[in-house]
């Protein structure tokens, strides 16, 4: 008898607590950037803190039994990357890759306990083959894993770098910043050898991220001297993005940055809480986020990556009248929206007065 | 004869030990050559000591960004305070301006995240649920403390009598240690170096038997 009553208040409890964590309702207005009824570029489409956020439809049993909250969170995510039907978060939190599975919808780490372990992650990128290139200031190696995240080789050692906390790649060249060298090295991505060595304490002022355009350009975030420094493939300076101060086109704190196709740069700033886009010569086309908890609004935000190969799973999250071109992923390292996924998109409704 | 080579003997020793005193007060006493002093090299770009942090104003006409013509502002909001939009509050359990301005740059990356011995240590935390005081090594940021908190937690001093007993100061903890009544990193870190004890990371109390706890903790 007493059992009975045991799992019946037990049942009431469950049902408790399914009602407090149902999920927020979608917000009814599009965040646009800009806002109609000037032609927005960018739709804020959600976020992602957990796998409850991935809509897996668990069986009501499960959902009954488990309710929401066995479900895997993201921590502290610092830098993100992207391939087809993945994202990868580097989660400051737990120190390694989560694995955000779009298909499945599930969240899952890269698991290595042996070569592949890693100590202190930082910057991660991806390429196009699905591999995962991860800079580790403890290791002070890139360690790269396969499009199956086993553990594939490493990049540098102890006697090259110091304290290597991003890494961007393209084509053959694999380009890793160092934030105690202050340098930018080019290595060879199959020999693993060391072509260039840019900068040193006169040239950077603690440099922390390192991206590439569509045409190879290597575009480096120089935070405390609060520019985007842009080199041509090989090296060679090609001038600076941005300038010191709390003015549109401004940076006080940069950090993550990312290319589109059209060599449109993006910048995410701690400090303003925003991501700023330039064009290719450098002129402020828009930015977007803002401090905040709202829908769009950024927290402390560090990473950025551009993908366009996933805009399928998110298109329904999207306006009907935009039609998403690629997707925009900024991590928050602290409130309550982790990853935040924008749409860089075309208005395809009625003609806006503002034109 | 005798005395006078004592006497300088002496003297050296003297000039000695107020020399060491007067190194290690130096130390303590201001913002250069302490881990805040950003004019890392010699040939220090700017030599401007206070940039990283504190962002001169700028008034420069700048065009309006391309793909955005009808702003209202040309400055964008530093270290924005988070207001929950329901509520119309500010956010509470999650870091607040100027621990943020902090936090901007001890990210892990750019600056340690978390202070600590190597023993285990003391992390920060900025608890979604923020419900007391929870018995391991993490201490809660940015959250008020008031005398609101100091009914609910018998074994805290109220922050709005209890003395701080910072260094120079004869006020309270309120006073001395809170922002707009809430604890943040400042309360217990001194970023420039002014009263910081020496030795410590930048602390505004000596850590060595618990001072700095005992301030607020009543145990």
């Amino acid at each position: 008898m007493k059992t009975g009553i045991f799992i019946f208040s037990m049942l009431i409890m469950c049902m408790g607590c399914a009602s407090i964590h149902e999920k927020p309702v979608v917000q009814p207005v599009p965040v646009f950037y800009p806002a109609l009824p000037e032609r927005p570029r960018l739709q804020f489409l959600r976020s992602i803190s957990g796998e409850g956020d991935l809509e897996k439809k668990n069986s009501a049993f499960h959902e009954f039994i488990f309710g929401r909250g066995n479900e895997q969170l993201l921590g502290k995510p610092y830098d993100v990357a992207a391939a087809k039907g993945k994202i990868y978060v580097m989660d400051r939190l737990y120190k390694r890759i989560v694995i955000i599975d779009l298909t499945s919808r599930t969240m899952s780490f890269i698991d290595d306990n042996g070569n592949g372990r890693l100590d202190d992650p930082a910057g991660i990128c991806v390429s196009e083959e699905d591999i995962k290139y991860v800079a580790d200031m403890q290791r002070k190696q890139v360690v790269a894993f396969d499009n199956k995240n086993r553990f594939l080789k490493t990049y540098g050692s102890r006697e090259v770098f110091e304290k290597p906390v991003d890494v961007a790649v393209h084509g053959k060249r694999i380009y890793v910043v160092d934030m105690k060298k202050e340098q930018l090295f080019i290595l060879d991505k199959d020999s693993g050898q060391v072509l260039e060595t840019i900068g040193g304490k006169d040239e950077f002022f603690k440099p922390s991220h390192v991206a590439v355009g569509p045409s190879g350009n290597v575009f480096v975030t120089d935070t405390f001297h609060f520019v985007i420094r842009k080199f041509s493939p090989e090296g060679r300076s090609l001038g600076n993005i941005g300038f010191l101060g709390d003015q549109i086109g401004g940076f006080v704190r940069p950090k993550g940055a990312s290319l589109d196709n059209k060599g449109r740069l993006y910048v995410v700033d701690a400090a303003f809480e925003n991501v700023q886009i330039f064009n290719d010569r450098g002129q402020i086309l828009l930015f977007f986020g803002g401090p905040g908890t709202g829908p769009g609004n950024l927290y402390l935000p560090a990473g950025i990556a551009v993908d366009y190969s996933n805009t399928a799973f998110f298109q329904k999250f999207a306006d009907p009248d935009f039609k998403l071109e690629y997707l925009v992923y900024v991590t928050n390292m602290f409130g309550r929206n982790m990853l935040n996924v924008y749409g860089f998109g075309h208005w395809t409704g009625t003609s806006l007065p503002a034109e | 004869m005798f005395i006078s080579v004592n006497m300088k003997k002496i003297m050296a020793l003297a000039i000695g030990i107020l020399f060491f005193l007067f190194s290690q007060i130096a130390w303590s006493w201001g913002i250069i050559g302490s881990p805040h002093d950003f004019r890392k090299y010699p040939l220090d770009r700017s030599g401007e000591i206070c940039l990283p942090c504190h962002v001169p104003q700028k008034t420069m006409t700048l065009p309006d960004p391309l793909w955005n013509l009808n702003l209202a502002t040309q400055t964008y909001i530093m270290y924005g305070r988070t207001f929950h939009p329901a509520e119309g509050k500010v956010e509470n359990s999650h870091p607040d301006g100027i621990t943020k301005k902090c936090l901007s740059c001890h990210d892990g990356i750019i600056a340690p995240e978390a202070y600590g011995s190597n023993t285990g240590g003391l992390s920060f935390r900025f608890d979604r649920d923020f419900t007391g005081i929870i018995p391991d090594n993490n201490h809660p940021v940015s959250f008020i403390y008031d005398t609101a908190l100091v009914a609910k937690y018998s074994d805290l001093y109220d922050p709005s009598t209890r003395l701080s007993g910072v260094a120079g100061s004869s006020g309270t903890i309120s006073a001395d240690m809170l922002f707009s009544n809430r604890v943040e990193c400042s309360s217990c870190h001194d970023v420039h170096n002014t009263r910081a004890v020496p030795g410590t990371k930048l602390l505004v109390k000596d850590s060595a038997g618990s001072v700095l706890c005992l301030t607020c903790h009543n145990k």
